[in-house]
């Protein structure tokens, strides 16, 4: 990239210690971290107790790729069409845990448009899923007593067919 | 919250199983209100309709395939108000009572309608629907005003939260020479609108209408009078108009005479502030001369959809226009005389929280009796209780308490009145009814019905008249099962009075 040269770089340090540097028009996706260079705190590496060095790579992958800038209407188009791609492709993670430090991480660094993606995605996940499922998954105690249970399933019966 | 919320509304219905906190965040009215409501590319519209004497509910997707809603609601005996936000609104059994109705969490919640002894209950009693912005709370107005002169408006207004009515001051209300066509209303941004029209007589008595708009603010609930564009003419024609809503336009429409031809126009109000800011011709369609055609709504194409009539055909189609052809093409349904009522889909958790209405019962029209207590016909209906769901039973439709009036206590199992028929000499049996024994008949009425309606007992108590007339049933039943399908019957048929005589005589009932 040409223009890296020319703009300010952002020290990020991730909870388990490992620093990061991205261009501060990249990083001001985060509206967290906008707040912080605003509030003229930026001037050393910044912490980010939250997102650990995994997570905060995958960010700011994301952030780069939705940084770049299409330079006239005809790319725009390829541009938006990639960008979806991207995106679709950005969610499909090996690891489920790890689309939920992702929906941490962009609510935390206040990244909409990733927050937007990520909780879509888990929301995708689990919207099949029955009643068990949803329990299993989110470590989940049913506290209802049977009679209490069955009431609430009648009460929308014609849902769990 | 963020997840929850990008969760369709079944999900989330499913979900609230989970576990008691899950439950208490889907219920809650912040999450309700953020969740909004949301289009669904999978169901475009509902549409509602009665055909001969029954009504049916179909949900159409954007190719216009549509299958049959099953909701639960008999729908031949709901009138459709309006549709806001996906939430219909029904009014029934003579305008007492409204039925609201999400189809995207099948809920319905009956609202009863106050009588106000000041309030002309003319027939032109006219109900409007809307749910409010931001709060999403579904509020109701009812306006009376009398039928045959010019006089007051008066509009009561209720929530859905508060279940109470409050009369609107009358500096809230439109001039009381101002009348407005209760066939259709249009929701949009908050406000409710109708085709209004007053009437001016000149020097030589000739009267002259003309035509207006009429809004309602759900928010401020006040009425807004304005007059219809001038732009909204065609020749000397003053047409019925109806309205319709095309995204946030109200649309005018109306179908006009050329002789050989008809034309379908429709013009398209946008608004600011509830102030009319444009009005543009959004259409004009020809049409033969045969065919009368009235503007429902439209497509997610935005494609307009109308009722067609067509001269010599009893019913009355559905069409929609296609664009390629230019031409208003049957997609087959038919249906009676203006039934048809279109609402677009959206999903919402409007309702979520209230009971769900018990008194969503269906009336089969066939099999009703005048009931000697004198106040209507007996129906036929199916129990929607959880332990008897599917039950048949007779009541009367007066079996709601009203003010001063404990309600008609007629009630009769189906499966009992089957079983004492098969009892009862000189019947054949009736094979198509299961007579296993009635379990105890808990047939709880919920809120809204007395208590002594449970009937572990064909009766319970109540008027002499009915308990008369519920031995009478039995053999008049008995009649008609054996002598004609319920088609054909006809209530007031001589020969079916004479036969019931008979029988009685052979029963020694009277």
């Amino acid at each position: 990239m040409s223009s890296s040269s020319s703009s300010k770089m952002i020290e990020l340090r991730s909870s388990d210690g490992e620093t990061f540097h991205v261009e501060e028009t990249v990083v001001l996706q985060s509206e967290t971290i906008k707040q912080m260079i605003d509030d003229d705190c930026a001037n050393a590496a910044i912490p980010l107790p939250n997102v650990t060095s995994m997570t905060l790579a995958k960010v700011i992958e994301y952030i780069k790729k939705h940084a770049e800038k299409p330079k006239d209407d005809d790319d725009k188009k390829v541009a938006e069409e990639d960008l979806k791609k991207f995106d679709a492709e950005f969610v499909k993670v090996d690891q489920e845990s790890m689309l939920f430090d992702l929906v941490r991480a962009a609510n935390y660094l206040n990244i909409k448009s990733l927050l937007d993606l990520t909780c879509q995605a888990v929301a995708d996940s689990i919207k099949d899923l029955s009643v068990e499922e949803v329990r299993k998954k989110f470590n989940i105690q049913n506290d209802f007593t049977p009679e209490e249970e069955a009431k609430v399933r009648k009460e929308n019966a014609w849902a769990f067919d | 919250m963020d997840i929850m919320n990008r969760l369709p509304v079944k999900s989330l219905l499913l979900f609230r199983v989970v576990s008691k906190q899950w439950k208490f965040s889907i219920d809650s009215f912040d999450f309700i209100r953020n969740y909004g409501c949301r289009e669904r590319n999978t169901c475009c519209f509902n549409l509602s309709f009665r055909h001969n004497n029954q009504g049916y509910i179909h949900s159409f997707d954007e190719n216009l395939t549509f299958r049959n809603f099953d909701s639960n609601l008999d729908v031949f005996s709901l009138k459709p108000v309006a549709s806001s936000e996906g939430v219909w609104c029904f009014s029934y059994l003579q305008n007492s009572f409204l039925l609201l109705w999400n189809p995207s969490i099948k809920k319905s919640v009956g609202i009863s309608v106050p009588n106000y002894i000041r309030q002309p209950d003319s027939p032109k009693m006219i109900f409007g629907f809307g749910i409010r912005p931001v709060t999403l709370e579904p509020t109701i107005l009812k306006i009376n005003y009398p039928l045959y002169t010019e006089g007051p408006w008066f509009v009561s207004v209720s929530t859905l939260s508060s279940r109470t009515w409050y009369n609107l001051d009358y500096d809230c209300l439109p001039r009381p020479s101002i009348r407005i066509k209760r066939s259709g209303q249009a929701v949009i941004d908050g406000k409710n609108f109708w085709i209004g029209s007053e009437k001016f007589y000149n020097d030589d008595g000739i009267s002259n209408k003309i035509y207006l708009i009429v809004s309602f603010d759900l928010v401020t609930h006040q009425f807004h009078v304005q007059d219809m564009p001038e732009q909204v003419v065609v020749g000397e024609f003053s047409p019925p108009y109806y309205i319709s809503q095309l995204g946030d336009s109200v649309i005018i429409s109306g179908s006009f005479d050329f002789g050989n031809f008809r034309f379908i126009y429709a013009w398209a109000l946008d608004f600011q502030d509830g102030f009319i800011s444009s009005c543009s011709l959004l259409f004009n369609f020809p049409h033969p001369a045969g065919h009368f055609l009235k503007l429902l709504g439209f497509t997610n194409g935005n494609q307009p959809i109308v009722e067609a009539e067509i001269v010599q055909q009893w019913y009355r189609s559905l069409q929609v226009f296609h664009p390629i052809i230019e031409e208003f093409v049957n997609i087959g349904v038919e249906a009676n005389r203006d039934s048809f009522f279109i609402g677009p889909h959206k999903e919402s958790l409007i309702l979520l929280t209230e009971p769900n209405y018990i008194a969503i019962m269906k009336m089969v029209p066939y099999e009703a009796f005048a009931c000697r207590c004198g106040k209507g016909d007996v129906v036929l209906r199916e129990s929607y209780q959880p332990n008897t769901r599917g039950k048949l039973y007779y009541a009367c439709p007066r079996s709601k308490p009203k003010e001063n009036d404990f309600g008609c206590k007629f009630f009769l199992w189906k499966e009992e009145r089957v079983r004492l028929l098969i009892s009862s000499p000189g019947s054949s049996s009736t094979p198509s009814y299961s007579s296993e024994p009635s379990s105890p008949n808990s047939y709880s009425s919920g809120t809204t019905t007395p208590q002594n309606h449970h009937s572990g007992t064909s009766i319970s108590g109540g008027c002499s008249n009915c308990k008369h007339l519920l031995a009478k049933i039995k053999v008049l039943e008995a009649a008609v099962e054996m002598h004609m399908h319920p088609e054909q019957h006809t209530r007031n048929s001589t020969a079916l009075l004479h036969e019931l005589y008979n029988d009685m005589d052979n029963l020694g009932l009277e």
